[in-house]
């Protein structure tokens, strides 16, 4: 169950991963709250039921600006009393009543597990409990660096959920403030795609991107428009500044720019994840200031490429890097400095390929990854198929 | 209703990380990044035109034509050229040292425009520096809810 089954974001894609895991033994069925009519439909092996009932965007938007708020404050005035009922009502209006159009799909389903995405669809554990109280409930909270601290009025989720499955130990360390039953660390599993050595980023062999090939150049993720006027353009421009003679490759939102002695050569956006991986793939060293705040999964590819990155500090691509494989910054002093070091020729390769083999021991392969996930869910072993009931109407094994 | 809509939290993040701003950057030293950089003066095609071509003629182009009036012809010219030779070798001196000093100029514009241009870089490297250093020192605020950025 999820608020949302598509999207290009990190969670979404990891969700699906879940789900794909699943999806070995199981029928696996969505029942989600998008869509524009109530409709059921098949996406790959999944079957999909949009309940066309999404909450306005604004209630949810409300929702997030007051958790941003509270989360500042909560730790010291804590939770309880007639005041935090009075912010559990608001945190739940217009958020929780559209979960109960899924109860009667859940009795129509009658499964076995549920995994429930997203912490705070409080709404959906309600409507587990009315439509499948038999199920067993895992969770996959989906909390990223910019769900923490976790407010109180959502540890009631983590205590009703039978297992909770996260996806990097930054996100178990999140969660534990919630004290769950049973919490599993998945990871999740990217792969390098090796034909990009075969060939540089896709327009390098024509002029003038030939600059890229010649030499080690830096690329910058930000995260950011090019001439925007907030924090990640301009350590971006400082960045690219103070290396005029090394060539500089920076991927904003809306264009993609080399920059080499002052002059720069712009183009439009990179629109291929295939092109932006080649990218990261040749550089000497990728620069990530604005890394996913869930999975920060540009800067597993990176390390996996053995490109060391640099990353800030208070982000989850740091937990990547601090086995081996780049640096992480502070302030914008740091960021200049960082990369100067991992630019001199010694420190980066080492950097790069101790990078490499530490990503290599923590990403999961597929198989280990649906192995990690099906053991957390109960659905794990050959010995247990038998066992294993469906997700589909009818708890018929599959 | 169908939703497409981006998450609320990446909407807060970005604001968040923008909010807050570098207080201080140079100037690029690129004027209008997207104008394209002028190529050296000695790479100009006027200039390869005067070094092929300084070196007027001293001498009466051959006549094709044979017969008393071309020889007469030819005699006259040779006479004319007679005359004026003085007056012409004297220009092609003058001819000869301004190809040199076009050629000195144009190396030396060259040169100044990349010391120029050299210098504006290094200055923009220093000053990254020192806007980095500015950036990164307290600023008395409450640092204690920063973003991922230092914001």
């Amino acid at each position: 169950m999820t608020r949302r089954w598509t999207g290009s974001d990190e969670a979404t894609w990891y969700l699906r991963q879940i789900a794909g895991a699943l999806a070995h033994v199981c029928d696996v069925h969505v029942v989600t709250l998008q869509g524009s009519e109530p409709r059921t439909r098949v996406d790959s092996v999944f079957t999909v039921h949009e309940l066309a009932a999404a909450p306005d965007t604004r209630a949810e938007a409300r929702r997030d600006v007051l958790l941003q708020a509270l989360s500042t404050s909560w730790p010291a005035r804590g939770a309880g009393g007639a005041e935090g009922a009075a912010i559990g009502h608001l945190l739940d209006e217009g958020v929780r009543a559209p979960w109960t159009t899924g109860i009667e799909t859940l009795r129509r389903l009658q499964p076995s597990h549920v995994v429930l995405a997203d912490y705070r669809q409080l709404g959906a554990m309600d409507a587990i409990a009315d439509g499948a109280p038999q199920a067993s409930v895992a969770l996959v909270p989906l909390v990223s660096e910019l769900d923490e601290p976790l407010h109180p009025h959502y540890h009631a989720m983590f205590e009703r959920a039978d297992v909770t499955l996260v996806a990097t130990e930054a996100e178990r360390r999140a969660v534990a403030v919630a004290d769950p039953a049973r919490t599993v660390v998945t990871g999740f599993p990217v792969a390098a795609n090796q034909t990009v050595w075969s060939e540089p980023f896709a327009m390098l062999v024509h002029e003038p991107f030939a600059i890229l090939k010649e030499s080690g150049h830096v690329t910058i993720l930000t995260g950011a428009p090019r001439d925007g006027t907030g924090r990640r353009a301009s350590l971006a421009r400082l960045l690219r500044l103070r290396l005029p003679d090394r060539p500089v490759a920076i991927v904003s939102t809306d264009s993609f720019d080399i920059w080499h002695r002052g002059e720069c050569t712009h183009t439009k956006q990179i629109e291929r994840r295939g092109d932006l991986d080649r990218l990261m793939a040749w550089s000497t060293l990728v620069v990530d200031l604005q890394p996913g705040p869930f999975l920060a999964r540009n800067c597993v590819t990176s390390l996996l490429y053995g490109t060391p990155v640099l990353v800030p500090s208070r982000s989850r691509a740091r937990e990547h890097v601090e086995d081996g494989g780049g640096l992480w910054f502070d302030d914008s002093l740091e960021l200049l400095s960082c990369a100067e070091a991992l630019l001199a020729d010694e420190v980066g390769s080492s950097f790069g390929e101790a990078g490499g083999r530490s990503m290599a021991r923590r990403v999961p392969s597929t198989e280990a990854f649906v192995d990690a996930v099906l053991e957390a869910a109960g659905l794990a072993g050959p010995g247990d198929v038998a066992g294993a009931t469906s997700l589909s109407g009818g708890g018929q094994a599959r | 209703m169908d939703d497409q809509h981006a998450d609320p939290r990446a909407i807060l993040g970005d604001l968040r990380a923008d909010r807050e701003r570098v207080g201080w950057e140079p100037v690029d030293p690129v004027e209008e990044a997207d104008k394209p950089h002028p190529p050296p003066l000695l790479a100009q095609n006027s200039l390869a035109f005067i070094h092929h071509h300084w070196a007027l003629p001293d001498a009466p182009p051959p006549s094709p034509r044979r017969g008393i009036r071309s020889r007469l012809g030819a005699r006259l010219a040779r006479f004319i050229y007679a005359v004026l030779q003085p007056y012409l070798q004297a220009e092609r001196d003058l001819l000869a040292n301004m190809t040199r000093m076009h050629d000195a100029t144009a190396r030396r514009v060259d040169e100044i425009a990349w010391d120029i241009r050299t210098h504006r870089l290094a200055q923009a490297e220093n000053l990254a520096q020192l806007a980095a250093w500015l950036d990164s020192r307290p600023s008395g605020r409450d640092e204690s809810h920063r973003g991922p950025l230092g914001d």
